[in-house]
């Protein structure tokens, strides 16, 4: 019986590990190939600076792709430039990790890749805590994996798959949080990083929020709220170039 | 600063986004669009037609096995384990935490990808769910079963599909 039992278990994880080289495979050139020269950000700045200028006269060599401005903002960040002084629009997180990506690997996508790959750990892992260590743990994350969408975001640097980790992830610990309220500073501390990718991703304390009220859990309700402006320590964290740079947060 | 990014995100138009996620969710419809195709003589160089055309765009991850049924997939979660078991609450809550404040904004389609989890954790409830029911009768067991299979193989065809970016009307 218990062999049977870990034959089950080996046999669940081989197919996991299967579905996760089988992602690796879609993302290869994306993950080790896509490298870039310094040249490349220089030529992106010039290309957006006359973007810029000629705003009134737009042409298709011209335009550039929110991709291209991730890289080349990930690659200004990553050198000391202030979030505020190009593409404040979105919090600097996700572009610290493509600026990372681009100083580790030479490349804007690796580490978009990496966190594809990481997003599908996260939902194998979610699916245990509430299907059990069954082959239906397995689906989510072999549909997931054939998502055109969730790959092209794999592909490219842009900031949602950033945001996606950092939601899953908050959910997988909010699951564990709620029979053991300990983790409710880690669980803050994910959101946060979340917020500091993308702001869409704050609306998963709704979720939570509406979890503890459905549940009548005033407790643990109290304690989501009251760790949550450690959430907001690690979104004020993000932007710590802009602080180093004698700006205040306003 | 963080003004001007909420300033920024605020300017947006959001009426004209109004329940424009639940078209592309379930449809995969980006918006109208119109397609106006200039027929131009090769010897004189002039223009001596156009063709207008009117249609919808959509989007090219969309994804009818998934996003179209993640309505019914949440909906079947909520009713089912909304009393029973209380973790599976989180994937309704989950989607309805994004899809209620996008309803009225200007989405675009990689905002789906913030919840899509929790749709696709959803149907893989209802796939295991049939599959426990089906264990009471053989026959009910295979049927099941092969359904499973033929799904999972259709969304590894899809995977491979071209849809077209423009529909005419």
């Amino acid at each position: 019986m218990l062999k049977m039992l870990k034959l089950k278990r080996f046999g669940i994880h081989l197919f996991l590990l299967l579905i996760l080289i089988f992602h690796i495979y879609n993302i290869r050139n994306e993950l080790f190939n896509n490298k870039v020269e310094e040249s490349w950000y220089l030529n992106a700045q010039n290309k957006f600076s006359s973007m810029i200028k000629s705003n009134e006269s737009l042409n298709v060599e011209s335009i550039v792709f929110d991709p291209e401005l991730y890289a080349l903002a990930g690659w200004l960040y990553i050198h000391g430039v202030p979030p505020s002084e190009f593409n404040f629009e979105h919090p600097p997180l996700a572009k610290f990790f493509i600026g990372f990506s681009e100083v580790l690997f030479q490349s804007p996508t690796s580490m978009n890749a990496l966190f594809s790959l990481a997003t599908l750990i996260v939902i194998y892992l979610i699916s245990i805590k509430l299907f059990g260590k069954t082959v239906f743990a397995l689906i989510p994350v072999y549909m997931l994996s054939l998502e055109k969408l969730f790959l092209s975001e794999s592909r490219s640097s842009m900031l949602d798959i950033y945001s996606m980790f950092f939601i899953s992830l908050s959910v997988l610990i909010f699951l564990y949080t709620i029979k053991n309220p300990k983790l409710f500073p880690i669980l803050s501390i994910i959101v946060g990083l979340g917020i500091a990718c993308k702001w869409e991703s704050g609306l998963i304390i709704f979720a939570f929020i509406a979890f503890f009220l459905l549940e009548k859990d005033w407790r643990k309700l109290s304690y989501f709220i009251a760790s949550l402006p450690l959430a907001f320590l690690v979104y004020t964290s993000s932007y710590i170039t802009y602080f180093l740079n004698g700006h205040n947060f306003f | 600063m963080q003004l001007s990014i909420y300033k920024f995100h605020s300017s947006f138009p959001h009426q004209e986004g109004a329940l424009k996620i639940w078209f592309l969710l379930l449809a995969g419809v980006i918006g109208p669009e119109t397609h106006t195709t200039f027929v131009i003589d090769e010897e004189s160089g002039e223009i001596i037609k156009v063709i207008v055309t009117k249609g919808l765009a959509i989007t090219y991850s969309f994804n009818p096995l998934t996003w179209t049924i993640s309505i019914f997939a949440i909906s079947i979660c909520l009713l089912k384990t909304f009393k029973l078991i209380k973790e599976f609450r989180i994937l309704p809550l989950w989607f309805l935490s994004f899809m209620i404040p996008m309803s009225s904004s200007l989405i675009l389609e990689y905002h789906i990808l913030n919840f899509m989890p929790s749709f696709i954790l959803s149907i893989s409830y209802v796939l295991k769910d049939g599959w426990v029911k089906g264990e009471e009768n053989k026959t009910q067991k295979n049927i099941v079963l092969i359904a499973i299979a033929i799904y999972l193989i259709a969304l590894m065809v899809w995977r491979y599909i071209r849809i077209p970016s423009f529909i005419a009307l």
